[in-house]
């Protein structure tokens, strides 16, 4: 099972956050290695998806004050989860080799 | 504009499952949103779970056996019973006179149509509420859609079957309240705002 490129990012959002990976934690972490807007609803939309297909496992957190006293959405990657991640970083890689994506002088 | 933002983006919330509405709000309160940004956020988000619930067959089955027919039965049926309604109303209200209960014959089709009315009443606005107990049930979470379309239904087909005013009928129909204010009070009073009712009892269980 090959996972979707929104995935991954999350996936790999959630590992390098560790204990600190929650809903809005990831987000910034997404939009801040992509440099594009992460909806809350693509987020939490594709959260619940690979928590279906036992990617990944959330938990509601305690409330914090600088939440206004509310729960966050934490989360955890499964070991099968990062079996999924590592898979598909390999695919890239694999497909990649011999590739320059970096714009040669003279070429448009 | 920011406070507006931010009170309809809470509205729209809403719509998402207690936890959940915690949590994103909890998210953009910690990102110091701005009321554009939390609406937009909040939107996007109950627009993809509404789409999600539409990817399962229950909603179709219980927008196309239940929501749709029952509103244009219930909006239909009421069309012809306001337009009936009207017609006595204006004539024991508008044109009261005592001998309507002096006189025996009278007082009898008084008591006839009382009775009649009040059972129209009864039927309509317990079947209205148990129509949208039924579809707010069948449809579980994409009953705000479910229900918004019921409710155009209704509208539309009481509309639509509104019959056209008989010449010996037009007298009534000549009276504001009976030609423009009726129809829609008689629609929301005995099938809206019922079967809304229906469907917040059903949520509530």
């Amino acid at each position: 099972m090959l996972l979707g490129e929104f995935e991954y990012l999350m996936l790999t959002a959630a590992a390098r956050l560790g204990d600190e990976a929650y809903g809005a934690a990831i987000k910034a972490e997404i939009e801040e290695a992509t440099r594009t807007r992460c909806s809350t609803g693509a987020l939490y939309t594709t959260l619940d998806r690979l928590e279906e297909k036992g990617l990944l496992r959330t938990w509601m957190g305690d409330p914090t004050p600088e939440r206004g006293g509310r729960p966050k959405r934490m989360v955890r990657v499964t070991a099968k989860g990062a079996r999924a991640a590592a898979d598909f970083y390999r695919a890239v890689a694999r497909v990649s080799r011999g590739v320059s994506w970096v714009p040669r002088r003279g070429t448009s | 504009m920011n406070r507006v933002c931010w009170r309809l983006a809470d509205l729209a919330s809403q719509l998402l499952e207690r936890d959940e509405r915690d949590v994103v709000c909890g998210d953009l309160s910690e990102a110091r949103a701005t009321g554009p940004q939390a609406l937009r956020e909040v939107v996007g988000l109950v627009w993809r779970r509404q789409l999600l619930l539409w990817t399962e067959w229950r909603p179709w089955v219980a927008l196309a056996t239940l929501g749709v027919p029952l509103g244009l039965l219930l909006g239909a049926t009421a069309a012809v019973w306001t337009y009936t309604d009207a017609i006595y109303a204006w004539l024991y209200v508008d044109n009261w006179t005592w001998a309507y209960i002096q006189s025996p014959g009278s007082r009898l089709e008084l008591e006839r149509h009382v009775v009649s009315f009040a059972f129209r009443v009864a039927a309509l606005t317990s079947a209205s509420w148990a129509s949208g107990f039924v579809i707010a049930i069948f449809s579980r979470h994409a009953f705000w859609v479910t229900g918004g379309l019921f409710c155009l239904a209704v509208l539309g087909a009481f509309a639509v079957t509104m019959p056209t005013v008989a010449e010996q009928h037009a007298a009534v129909f000549a009276v504001t309240f009976y030609r423009v204010v009726l129809p829609p009070l008689a629609a929301t009073m005995l099938i809206l705002i019922p079967s809304i009712w229906g469907m917040r009892s059903a949520f509530r269980l």
